[in-house]
């Protein structure tokens, strides 16, 4: 392998080239040592700061290193993909995502239309027709980048394909590494070399990350006005519905109210049953058998449910923004 | 609870024993839920035998029942994230936001069945290249027509990515700025191409005075130079509100995004009509308040408890009737009627 090869596995440390790379090497979970995986835990905690930053320095040592540097950089990858998934943290997970993505991104779009062709073709039914590439809709859908000029409506489609110019290529490319970590699932039990386990712990008392956001006393003049409105409602003997009810109490374990506190504001509902309610907001607050905390969804979501609300004071993307908004303005 | 649940429990019950329900496919990865009270007042329930649906129909006779468009590892467990999500249906839901008197409102679901066949003519099958025979067609047994599309390929996609086909059907987020300074032509493809031909087909057809130079304007527009409708902002809303799938209510698009969803089963009998749930071969022709009428003729005497504007049903044409007023109708009319909450059994 030359140093340009090895260079285009740390830059795509995702594609089958950096895996068949690792596998010719003989690497594997078992074989890597423990500074290996502490490269590896490095390499996620440097990307929860200001990823932008981090990723473009990183893209500048990548693009000029020698050996060691590009080698550490396409090793530790597969390690820092194990070790996100391990921690189960969805918002440390993303974070590490976007700032592996942006990286990959960027290299992306310097490629020529055939190398970048060949990398997206590993993940993607795409064709190529001149300047114009195209891959089947589903795929592109369960990886659309969020921006606006992204959406399905400003694109062109045809008979299921949708039509991408270079640059789209690239980043729907680096979405695909995006959702790839994301969506990592690993099982604690799988893992035999238990540094990873040690890491892992590691990255999660990093300070620098998951400072939750203390909002101190819960102010209802601080709701939004869609959880106004429920609060509101509740507060009637008219049966408020399911939905309504599920994402006031993912609001309400989000701002931390007492559990009891939260449970008196259902008992005006004329079907009310304290013993019912309880159980459902406790796992709303996560402390149910399998411990997952619903969190409130974003208004997009409140939306579709029919659930939104928006007033002229709201002008956010998420329920809890407005009420840390609020809370903060009215100090 | 409609106060003649008993009854209208009985006939349904009649009706099954008769003629039985049909399987869903994968029905045994499926989760259905069912209600009397509700729509849906217990779920989570499953089947793996075709003739334990059966029974459960004939020995429940419920008023309502539905399935999951999801396929699940385990359709029975719960919470929702135990079942084990494998894949799910592509689904669309139409349904008449009726405001009108008449308790059979043909024009409303008319334009309910334009909407779904404009969705199948216009998105589905140019834009998004599914095969007709990949998407079915079923009578909610109501107010509206749910549409499946039913093939490997979208049966694993997310959530995000159904939003993202509803908000395209309704060109949320459309930059028609971009369409207008780059130059969108009548062969751009999807949304683009969309707008380009309906401005130009409407330019072509209009004899504003503003348009005096048509040709030339056409011509121009043909380029995808649009320098006369910068600004325009109203232009373009009408261009766009003509071409955009209205899918009602938020409710209605979360059948499509929220994969968990419950919707009506075909092949079985709606509590709050009488009619029946049933895919539809020939929509064109289509006509529920005829073709989804299941009961039988002979009379049956019921007394109304609400005043009621006429009706079709089976194309014959009934009422009006005043509340308090006891009459003989065809048995079919009578459970219609009686599902819909303005009459009661006379025998009761």
């Amino acid at each position: 392998m030359t140093l340009e090869d090895l260079r285009f596995c740390a830059k795509y440390p995702f594609t089958k080239e950096a895996r068949d790379y690792l596998d010719f090497l003989k690497i594997n979970l078992d074989s890597l040592d423990d500074a290996m995986i502490e490269y590896g835990a490095k390499r996620i905690t440097e990307s929860l700061g200001d990823f932008s930053k981090h990723s473009r320095e990183k893209s500048e040592q990548i693009k000029t290193s020698k050996e060691p540097y590009l080698m550490n950089e396409l090793i530790s990858y597969p390690v820092s993909k194990i070790l996100t998934a391990l921690t189960e943290d969805r918002s440390l997970k993303k974070k590490f995502a976007k700032a592996e993505a942006q990286k990959a991104y960027y290299f992306l779009q310097l490629e020529d239309e055939d190398s970048l062709y060949g990398i997206a073709k590993q993940f993607f039914h795409a064709q190529r027709d001149k300047d114009v590439f195209s891959v089947p809709f589903q795929e592109y859908l369960n990886n659309m980048p969020e921006e606006k000029e992204y959406a399905l409506v400003n694109l062109e489609i045809e008979n299921g394909r949708i039509a991408l110019d270079k640059e789209k290529l690239a980043k729907l490319v680096s979405q695909y590494v995006l959702r790839g970590i994301v969506s990592a699932k690993i099982d604690k039990r799988d893992i035999k070399n238990k540094m990873f386990l040690y890491f892992v712990d590691e990255i999660k008392k990093d300070r620098r990350y998951a400072v939750p956001e203390d909002l101190g006393k819960v102010e209802f003049e601080a709701f939004p006005p869609c959880m106004r409105k429920i609060y509101h409602e509740l507060q009637s003997e008219d049966k408020v519905g399911h939905i309504s009810r599920f994402v006031f109490s993912t609001f309400l374990a989000s701002i931390k109210m007492p559990i009891d506190e939260a449970v008196s504001l259902f008992k005006n509902q004329s079907n009310f049953n304290e013993k019912k309610t309880r159980y459902y907001l406790e796992h709303s607050y996560g402390l149910k058998s399998n411990r997952t905390k619903y969190s409130v969804p974003a208004c997009s979501k409140m939306e579709s449910y029919g659930a939104c609300y928006r007033d002229n004071t709201c002008h956010w993307k998420h329920p809890m923004t407005y009420y840390a908004k609020a809370k903060k303005a009215r100090k | 609870m409609n106060p003649a649940a008993d009854f209208i429990r009985k006939k349904f019950r009649e009706y099954y024993r008769k003629r039985g329900v049909m399987a869903p496919e994968g029905m045994e990865k499926r989760e259905f839920g069912f209600g009397n009270d509700k729509k849906i007042d217990y779920r989570h329930l499953s089947f793996t035998k075709e003739d334990e649906l059966k029974n459960y129909f004939v020995t429940n006779s419920p008023l309502y029942a539905s399935f999951s468009s999801a396929y699940y590892e385990f359709p029975g467990a719960q919470p929702m994230p135990k079942k084990n999500m494998l894949a799910a249906d592509l689904i669309f839901e139409f349904d008449a936001e009726c405001h009108h008197d008449s308790l059979t409102c043909h024009e409303c679901l008319e334009k309910a069945k334009q909407n779904t066949q404009r969705l199948i003519d216009d998105f589905l099958i140019p834009d998004f290249g599914f095969d007709r025979k990949d998407i079915k067609i079923a009578f909610s047994g109501s107010r509206g027509y749910h549409l499946y599309v039913v093939n490997e390929e979208v049966k694993h996609l997310n959530g995000e990515a159904r939003r993202a086909i509803v908000d395209y059907l309704q060109a949320k987020n459309l930059d028609i700025k971009s369409i207008i300074r780059g130059g969108a032509t009548l062969k751009s493809k999807g949304w683009r191409g969309r707008l380009a031909k309906a401005a130009y087909d409407y330019v072509r057809a209009s004899n504003e005075k503003k348009f005096t130079e048509k040709e030339e304007i056409l011509k121009k527009m043909s380029e995808g130079n649009y320098d006369l409708f910068r600004g325009a902002h109203s232009f373009w809303d009408r261009m766009l509100n003509e071409q955009i799938i209205h899918l009602g209510s938020a409710i209605d698009q979360s059948v499509t995004i929220d994969i968990s969803r419950l919707i009506r089963l075909p092949s079985t009998l709606h509590g709050g009509s009488s009619l029946l749930c049933k895919y539809v071969d020939n929509l064109d022709k289509f006509n529920p308040f005829r073709d989804a009428v299941v009961f039988y003729n002979p009379p049956m005497k019921i007394k109304f408890t609400k005043d009621v504007s006429e009706l079709v049903l089976k194309e014959q044409t009934l009422g009006p009737f005043k509340a308090g007023e006891e009459k003989n109708v065809p048995e079919y009319a009578a459970l219609y009627l009686i599902c819909k909450e303005v009459a009661m059994p006379s025998i009761l």
